[in-house]
């Protein structure tokens, strides 16, 4: 379960990002988070992942406090969460199986568990006989699969994707969201940080609508509202 | 598990920058020798001194008329002083037999010698101690009115201005050396310094990646420390192999100029060589590791 308690964060001097945000997230949902532009969507993503700490209230993963988590324990939290943005962040250089494999390594996996687990992941995505290419030889769409892959090979309890068909064209989001849902029917909470209205709409999945930091509107099984 | 993993990161950093981890072993190695040539300089200096020292004596000339007797009294009071080393007596027939051999191609000499009535010269006490400073405590503990009433003159005073001078110098120069070890020491954390925060930004988009899958700290600060250690390695060998290769043929002429002390700087180096160069290597890890984990404090921020 993911808790958000009376929420905000405040940058100084007074730039209100999240304000008294109210939310609970049940193990193994699949929510759409809304919002236009700096409605403070990513703010709580940054937050899930302790990259920034709330000025006010509780956040809570499961039983975990981590409103005041310790720097050390960090890593241990960024393990249980799979992050995907917008923006890749893959590194050019490595294969599409070593951009998985860096997950593993940088996290101290035996080469032996790495060779298992990365092949068996990129199945799961589709991108088993591409996993000797770099970034630049495979789509857009296939690069956010390698994401996801990456995202995944720690076997996460929650995946969360902010803004994750921002570059992809609408064949693409179709498959994206198609991995989303098999990930989510595998029993993992699923977060989709999104502008897309197509994608939120053809989902009928639980709809979190923020607007100007707070929550303007929570449906069980929503469609994209315009603000 | 993690451990190779790591090395093996710094290892793949270093072959990955390879031009900036040369650059930066090379301005080590520079550094390492502009130290080892203070070192040099220093151990020279204090070499020249002993060297000064080991050849300096009180002379104690007596007078014509000085009974033996005193004499040899003044040689065993002299005897029993600690400090003193050793005790060379010439008698007047020494001394005029040295006289003469010295002079034995000086006729006009000779003849003027052999006019005289009786042997001119005194007998003459040569007193050696370990160091320069016991000289003065030798020579204050035979300056009472009964000794001095039977020498003419004692030549320890022109030796005592040199050793002042060379010990003044002496001192100059190890503060010298000090004040240029720092400075040293100050660029090469300078050095360290920058070339993590160059080879941060050039690999800020794997440390962006392993921060966001759950990379340790330590494991994202350790092979940048790795890397710093493996460069004072690599710089502390090549700078020794570059002094060495030096010596083969420098050290010929600091033996020349040393020649009967025995010192050379190949022995002084050999000598030292656990302390100077795994000293060098432990206070450039030491100074790595600071500025390194300051470089980092900044850009590494979880």
């Amino acid at each position: 379960m993911i808790y958000f308690k009376n929420v905000s964060k405040i940058y100084p001097p007074d730039v209100v990002a999240v304000k008294d945000v109210h939310l609970k997230i049940e193990p193994g949902e699949m929510v759409s988070i809304v919002g236009q532009s700096g409605a403070g969507k990513t703010t709580l993503v940054k937050l899930l992942i302790a990259e920034e700490r709330p000025s006010k209230g509780r956040i809570q993963i499961g039983d975990w406090d981590i409103t005041n988590i310790k720097v050390s324990e960090i890593p241990i939290l960024r393990r249980q969460i799979g992050v995907i943005f917008q923006d890749f962040k893959l590194l050019p250089k490595k294969t599409i199986f070593e951009n998985v494999a860096f997950a593993l390594e940088v996290c101290g996996a035996p080469d032996s568990r790495i060779k298992k687990i990365v092949p068996q992941i990129l199945e799961i995505v589709g991108l088993e006989k591409k996993m000797h290419r770099y970034p630049d030889e495979i789509s857009g769409g296939e690069q956010q699969r390698v994401v996801i892959a990456r995202s995944l090979v720690h076997a996460p309890k929650i995946v969360i994707a902010d803004e994750p068909s921002g570059n992809l064209d609408a064949i693409n989001t179709d498959e994206i969201v198609s991995i989303f849902k098999k990930i989510n029917e595998l029993g993992t909470t699923v977060l989709l940080v999104t502008h897309n209205r197509e994608m939120v709409n053809a989902l009928r999945r639980r709809v979190v609508t923020i607007d100007r930091g707070s929550v303007s509107n929570d449906q069980a099984e929503g469609n994209f509202i315009r603000q | 598990m993690t451990r190779p993993k790591v090395i093996s990161f710094a290892n793949k950093s270093f072959w990955r920058n390879l031009g900036l981890s040369l650059t930066t072993i090379l301005i080590l190695v520079l550094t390492l020798i502009s130290f080892n040539v203070v070192l040099s300089v220093n151990a020279m200096t204090k070499a020249a001194l002993q060297l000064v020292e080991g050849r300096i004596d009180i002379s104690l000339l007596f007078k014509v008329d000085a009974p033996i007797a005193k004499i040899d009294e003044l040689r065993a009071a002299l005897g029993k002083i600690p400090k003193v080393t050793s005790l060379i007596f010439k008698s007047r027939d020494d001394v005029l037999t040295d006289f003469k051999t010295k002079h034995a191609k000086d006729q006009e000499i000779l003849s003027a010698l052999s006019e005289l009535p009786e042997n001119p010269l005194g007998a003459i006490l040569i007193v050696r101690a370990a160091s320069s400073q016991d000289y003065e405590v030798i020579l204050s503990a035979i300056d009472i009115p009964e000794y001095n009433s039977l020498i003419e003159q004692k030549t320890f005073e022109d030796h005592a201005t040199i050793i002042k001078k060379i010990g003044a110098m002496t001192n100059r120069m190890q503060k010298g050396a000090v004040a240029i070890s720092v400075l040293l020491l100050i660029i090469a954390f300078l050095i360290i310094f920058n070339v993590i925060k160059v080879a941060i930004y050039t690999h800020r988009e794997e440390i962006s990646v392993m921060r966001l899958v759950g990379a340790s700290n330590w494991f994202i600060r350790a092979p940048f420390l790795i890397e710093v250690i493996l460069f004072n390695f690599l710089a502390v060998i090549l700078s020794a192999i570059l002094l060495y290769g030096f010596l083969q043929f420098g050290d010929n002429y600091v033996k020349s100029f040393f020649v009967g002390s025995g010192f050379s700087l190949m022995g002084y180096f050999n000598g030292n060589f656990v302390r100077i160069f795994v000293g060098e290597f432990l206070a450039l890890s030491v100074l790595g590791v600071m500025s390194g984990s300051l470089a980092m404090r900044k850009y590494l921020k979880v």
